[in-house]
């Protein structure tokens, strides 16, 4: 189940080189940017961080993206009960299409992204309601464009055990 | 049960619907690490909801201790999400409403001819899916408890982590 690390950073502008990317809109319609994706042993920018492999597909359709993207000096512990917590409910949320934290070190929560059908928030709006690490940074409701998510979720538990540096749920 | 269920044997790579229908095999489930997977008769059966009480408490140690679970049922998916939610299992469960896995398993519990469940069973598997141990629990007390299974998680976990020993300077 090993796979190379993966990236994911969000970007003013579509960066060169990237595996994946895909435009960002604010449920407003705005342009918010970019999120692009890569897969590289090493990281390939300073404001990169990494991400399940298994949540990257250059081919994947548009979703809904609740985005928890706290700034380096409101990281919490991954061992930190709030942290935990939150993954535990995780494994229990409904309709997701794919899931991953983020990860920058070996010990740090660097935020996380949920994703659902886009049609799905249409017809249910509570759907945002759902994301259990929104009470750990400053989240983003989102829409994205085909290109960059996969839409198969992996399997969430009951495994909320972390590898040391991987973001949960991703195996070695 | 099939005559190759036995420790020392591979437990097939079922490939079935999780609860929220999507196709898993054991392998993805397993993710690398050890894995016990329970095959269930129902929610019906009291029996199953007085032992689903170790599954909760196994799942408690075994998502801080690199283990995977799974419980598979013939029951369709949308059964096994609300057993799953009611009893606020945290682990995938996989529905052989085709009953093709039971079959393949030879894991019918004849005596049963309302349900055609699974004959109770768990097995604990290496992360190849070697079988470890197998717990027949048409009986109840055939059942695995936690120390039991903490027991073989133990021993598999002795065999595939290499640094079970704790790693010198």
């Amino acid at each position: 189940m090993s796979r190379a690390p993966s990236w994911l950073a969000w970007l003013p502008h579509r960066p060169q080189g990237a595996h994946a990317a895909t435009s960002v809109r604010s449920l407003d319609g705005a342009n918010v940017g970019w999120l692009a994706g890569w897969i590289s042993p090493d990281r390939p920018r300073s404001d990169a961080r990494r991400i399940d492999p298994a949540a990257l597909d250059s081919d994947g359709p548009p979703a809904a993206v609740s985005l928890v993207w706290p700034v380096r000096s409101r990281w919490p512990l991954f061992d930190d009960p709030t942290v935990v917590h939150a993954i535990r409910l995780a494994a229990t949320a409904p309709h997701l299409t794919t899931m991953s934290t983020f990860t920058a070190d070996a010990t740090h929560f660097a935020g996380s992204l949920l994703a659902t059908d886009a049609s799905l928030v249409g017809r249910w709006p509570g759907w945002w309601s759902v994301d259990p690490f929104a009470r750990l940074g400053p989240r983003h409701c989102l829409l994205i464009d085909h290109g960059l998510l996969a839409s198969r979720v992996a399997v969430l538990g009951p495994g909320t055990q972390r590898r040391a540096g991987a973001p949960w749920p991703a195996t070695w | 049960m099939g005559a190759n269920l036995v420790p020392g044997e591979h437990l097939p790579d079922l490939a079935l619907p999780d609860h929220a229908g999507v196709v898993r095999t054991l392998s993805e489930i397993a993710g690398g690490d050890p894995l016990v997977v329970q095959f269930y008769r129902g929610w019906f059966c009291p029996k199953e909801r007085a032992w689903f009480p170790e599954m909760l408490a196994l799942a408690e140690r075994a998502e801080v201790a690199y283990t995977a679970m799974v419980s598979v049922s013939v029951e369709p998916p949308q059964v096994q999400a609300a057993t799953r939610a009611g009893l606020g299992a945290r682990w995938p469960f996989l529905s052989d409403e085709s009953r093709t896995a039971q079959a393949e398993l030879d894991l019918l519990e004849h005596t049963d001819t309302e349900h055609r469940p699974y004959v109770p069973t768990v097995f604990v598997l290496h992360p190849d899916l070697t079988i470890h141990s197998a717990y027949n629990g048409y009986w109840f007390w055939g059942r695995p408890s936690i120390a039991d299974l903490w027991r073989d998680l133990r021993e598999i976990s002795r065999a595939v982590r290499p640094d079970w020993e704790v790693p010198r300077a």
